[in-house]
């Protein structure tokens, strides 16, 4: 009797409580000290857990992070060539620091590249000439394996000479004829000038000099530089990072939760005259920690987890507007074809991949995991909400549709017990048309070692579904649940190895593109010994049209070649790839949309109406 | 009394840098390592190759602790990676904030609940003990994060008195200077051990209220509220007492799920961020915090035993 009158007072006070919940209406007016929109301050929600904790351009691989590259450094000192424009993916002059790049062929046939510099200044009034340009050339040449985006035989590493011209245009020497895609997308994006009049020093308190002239100044140049980018409580005052060329400049910086101010760069050619006067950074402990402060008004720019969509109209009630901010990316289940792998013949074999593929339903997936938000492309290169410029025919639709009964019927034609709920396996072993496949023997078994997350829950659901729609044709999956930071030391674990403990990885999003490389051309990623090749895919046909992405003179048509392989291939399956956020903005805020696919930020196109 | 405590410190010692040992094992058993998961998956090899070489995480697990120890009788606590900041800093700025959150809402769940418990031990099955007692059950069952956000739905949103997160100071003074933004996260916090401090003081005085003692004192005449206040408190309050030192560490490590529900970076937020990005050296700051809090949080539980019963002797 006593529990039951506990129960019941219980259940009371839940409903009390959630009845309070649910006559939640009205804009928030609580303030906890931080900006709010009156006047022209606009906040912006950060990343969960990591505000920007470092401050130099030439970055190494620890802060390569949307945190900080695009909403940081870009904010200040963006490099020369941007793309995102309108929001696709593409090449963007008119906010580039440079005119676009003269490509053109020497005698030897080598890409030689002229850009010439727009009229630009540094925040203290200095014009942006090549000499900054210069100084980030020496500085890379003697530091480049500390600079996040490079990798051995690329930029710098390619270039044979630099001139510089004039005060606004230099020249670059490539070492043989590359492709004009691959050079401005992936390769003259990370050029960023500098200020060599006001960082050219070794000390805090010594002269500006000429120090990057020579490798041993540059060197010191360079250290110096980088124990000041780490030097988080002088942020805000250090007079080095006031100089910028980009439209903001860093105006506060709490060293302990990391929230980040910026005021407008007196020096830069705003779009508008209404502009705002404070951009603020807010840190965020959690999502949660973030919806809450979006639901109660203190955020002009949040975001609405994908677990809390249905709080939308709600929001909208409340003065927002909502927009999905997809994401120029790439992922699904990646196979694993290291040489000694015991699944790696089998996998090896395209009709295998494809029974796999046809197993899949993709609008299952978006509209049951992805809330419909997701953008699909069934190769490698990215179709954010459509409107990839690259995307080839081909790839814009599902090149193996869900069919359950065409997977079954490739197995069976090619040699395959299959078993429904169960293991399937090999009954006629072979080369021939009608056999399982070279490598596999009598008895194989359709069984892998799969690896997924259950940290996220939408990959965790995921994770189910394809182990569900595997065993249809008795495809069995050792699943191995693993923390969400480990899935990329775990995907890597097994590049250039011969055997590998996983033969599947769930890999969602993981390889968003932006801040180099903006265009994917399978160089880091399916090229043979690659350093992100974590398929270990050594493919002599794939590596050649990889090999033309980068050096063709007609680049479409080498992309489009290399994308109708991959979709073909489907060396891996390509899952939808959900919205990098759902942005809830101020309905007075103008600027805000479209969102960049490369998630950069552009609040300088922001103004108040 | 002086061997007591110089035994007592010895042991600590030992206890402190047993926990190292087992942490640091621990965590260089977790699989993957710092290096990916700091670097990103698009890291290069040589990047991968340099980062552990800068940190020693390419020697074997005895030097890389033995090299711990090292720096950390030098007092040199390591570099955190993903913060950018030296551990020392981060605990210096991040202890406090918690100690601040924790020990006001331990501070109000004390001050509800002693009270609370002793009257409903004397209202032992009365009505009053019963809507306690259903509070109490109340408080208990809820999970931390789900109190927090009802907390929120109703005070910051739908009714808007109060702010949905805490001060975002980045010192305690700072913080101090916002008290309506502690309002949310501390009353959470409190309710949650509220429930746990009345239950145990309600126990307790219900035992000591049938000790010989007490029927003496009221054989003697002495009034209700003198045997309450003079004798019976005192003995009460041993078993909180006991919970209040085990509780030290709890008021330095932070409170996680709290924290991060009210977006008050704290330690136990430092812990969650440095496990989740492997950040060897804050996890590790953490453990000593940690473990330094327990040992002494025991030894204070000790001291104040007996301060309150005479007939507890230390030496």
């Amino acid at each position: 009797m006593r529990r039951g009158s506990l129960a019941a007072k219980g259940v009371a006070l839940g409903l009390a409580l959630a009845a309070a919940g649910a006559g939640a209406s009205g804009v928030a007016t609580a303030s906890t000290g931080r900006g709010s929109s009156g006047g022209t301050t606009v906040t912006f929600a950060g990343l969960v857990g990591e505000p920007p904790t470092y401050f130099f351009p030439m970055y190494t691989s620890a802060y390569w992070d949307t945190g900080y590259v695009p909403w940081a450094s870009y904010l200040m000192w963006p490099p020369i060539y941007r793309w995102g424009n309108a929001g696709r993916p593409v090449f963007n002059e008119g906010i580039s620091l440079a005119l676009p790049p003269v490509i053109s062929t020497d005698a030897a046939g080598d890409s030689v590249v002229t850009i010439t510099l727009k009229k630009r200044r540094w925040s203290d009034g200095r014009p942006v000439t090549t000499r900054d340009v210069e100084f980030w050339m020496n500085l890379l040449r003697v530091e480049k394996t500390n600079f996040a985006p490079y990798v051995p035989g690329s930029f710098p590493d390619n270039v044979k000479s630099v001139s510089y011209l004039s005060s606004r245009t230099f020249r670059l020497v490539f070492d043989k004829h590359y492709s004009s895609y691959w050079l401005t997308g992936n390769e003259l994006t990370q050029i960023t000038p500098i200020p060599q009049h006001a960082w050219d020093k070794t000390s805090a308190k010594g002269p500006v000099g000429n120090y990057d002239l020579t490798p041993k100044g540059a060197r010191a140049v360079y250290n110096f530089l980088q124990g000041q980018a780490q030097s988080k409580s002088t942020f805000a005052t250090n007079p080095l990072w006031q100089v910028v060329d980009g439209p903001w400049h860093i105006t506060s910086y709490n060293a302990t939760s990391g929230e980040i101010s910026f005021g407008p760069s007196p020096t830069y050619p705003w779009p508008q005259k209404q502009k705002i006067s404070t951009f603020t950074e807010l840190p965020f402990t959690s999502s949660t920690a973030e919806f809450s402060a979006l639901e109660s008004g203190t955020i002009d720019v949040g975001y609405v987890p994908l677990s809390s969509l249905r709080a939308i109209p709600s929001l909208e009630a409340r003065g927002y507007k909502i927009a999905d901010w997809t994401q120029s990316a790439f992922g699904g289940l990646i196979f694993q074809y290291a040489k000694d792998d015991k699944a790696a013949p089998i996998l090896g074999q395209l009709y295998v991949r494809q029974a796999l593929t046809h197993l899949i339903d993709m609008k299952t997936i978006n509209d049951k995991i992805w809330g419909g938000l997701a953008s699909y492309a069934s190769g490698p290169v990215p179709n954010p909400s459509g409107r990839g410029l690259y995307v080839s025919a081909a790839e814009r639709k599902d090149p193996y549709p869900y069919d359950v009964q065409a997977a079954r019927s490739l197995l069976t034609s090619h040699g395959w017990h299959v078993v429904p709920n169960g293991t399937s396996t090999c009954e006629r072993p072979g080369t021939g048309a009608s056999d399982c496949g070279a490598g596999i023997a009598r008895g194989a078994k359709l069984s892998f070692n799969v690896i997924g997350t259950e940290s996220s829950n939408s990959e965790y659901r995921l994770l189910q579904y394809l182990v569900s729609s595997f065993s249809a044709v008795g495809v069995h999956s050792n699943v191995k649940l693993v923390p969400d930071a480990s899935l990329a030391s775990d995907a890597a674990e097994c590049i250039g190895k011969t055997t590998c403990p996983w033969d599947m990885e769930l890999w969602m999003g993981e390889w968003p593109l932006g801040w180099t490389p903006y265009v994917e051309t399978g160089g880091n990623t399916f090229a043979c010994g690659a350093a992100s090749n974590y398929l270990s895919l050594c493919n002599a046909y794939d590596d050649k049209l990889i090999a033309a992405n980068h050096s063709s003179s007609d680049p479409v048509k080498a992309l489009e070649q290399w994308e109708n392989y991959m979709v073909r291939e489907q060396f891996q399956i390509y899952l939808p790839i959900p919205p990098y956020r759902v942005v809830a903005y101020r309905s007075n805020l103008a600027g805000v949309t479209p969102l960049d696919p490369y998630l950069q930020i552009f609040p300088e196109d922001w103004h108040t109406s | 009394m002086a061997s007591f405590l110089v035994r007592r410190l010895a042991q600590a010692v030992v206890v402190t840098v047993g926990v190292t040992l087992i942490v640091f094992v621990l965590i260089h058993l977790l699989p993957g390592g710092p290096a990916r998961a700091i670097l990103g998956p698009r890291a290069t090899p040589a990047a991968i190759a340099h980062f552990n070489a800068v940190n020693d995480y390419n020697r074997s697990i005895p030097v890389q602790y033995a090299l711990y120890l090292w720096r950390l009788v030098h007092g040199n606590l390591g570099y955190s990676y993903h913060y950018n900041a030296t551990v020392a800093a981060l605990l210096a700025s991040n202890v406090p904030k918690s100690a601040l959150l924790v020990g006001l809402a331990y501070a109000l769940a004390l001050v509800v609940a002693v009270p609370l418990g002793i009257y409903q031990a004397i209202r032992r099955n009365k009505a009053g003990d019963y809507v306690v007692t259903v509070f109490s059950f109340v408080g208990y069952a809820m999970p931390t994060f789900w109190v927090g956000m009802l907390l929120i739905l109703g005070f910051a949103i739908t009714w808007p008195f109060l702010p949905s997160e805490a001060p975002q100071g980045s010192s305690v003074g700072a913080i101090l200077s916002q008290p309506q933004g502690l309002v949310l996260p501390v009353v959470t916090l409190a309710f949650v051990n509220f429930a746990m401090f009345s239950r145990f003081m309600r126990s307790s005085t219900i035992e000591n209220l049938v000790q010989d003692y007490v029927r003496t004192a009221r054989a003697k005449g002495v009034p209700p509220s003198r045997i309450l206040l003079r004798h019976l408190l005192r003995n009460a309050l041993s078993p909180i007492i006991s919970m209040i030192g085990l509780s030290l560490p709890v008021v330095l490590s932070g409170a996680v799920v709290t924290e991060t529900v009210f977006n008050y970076p704290g330690m136990g937020l430092l812990f969650w961020t440095a496990a989740l990005k492997q950040d060897y050296p804050l996890m590790m700051g953490f453990t000593i915090v940690t473990a330094v809090a327990t040992v002494v949080g025991s030894l204070v539980a000790d001291l104040l035993y007996a301060v309150v019963d005479p007939r507890v002797r230390l030496g």
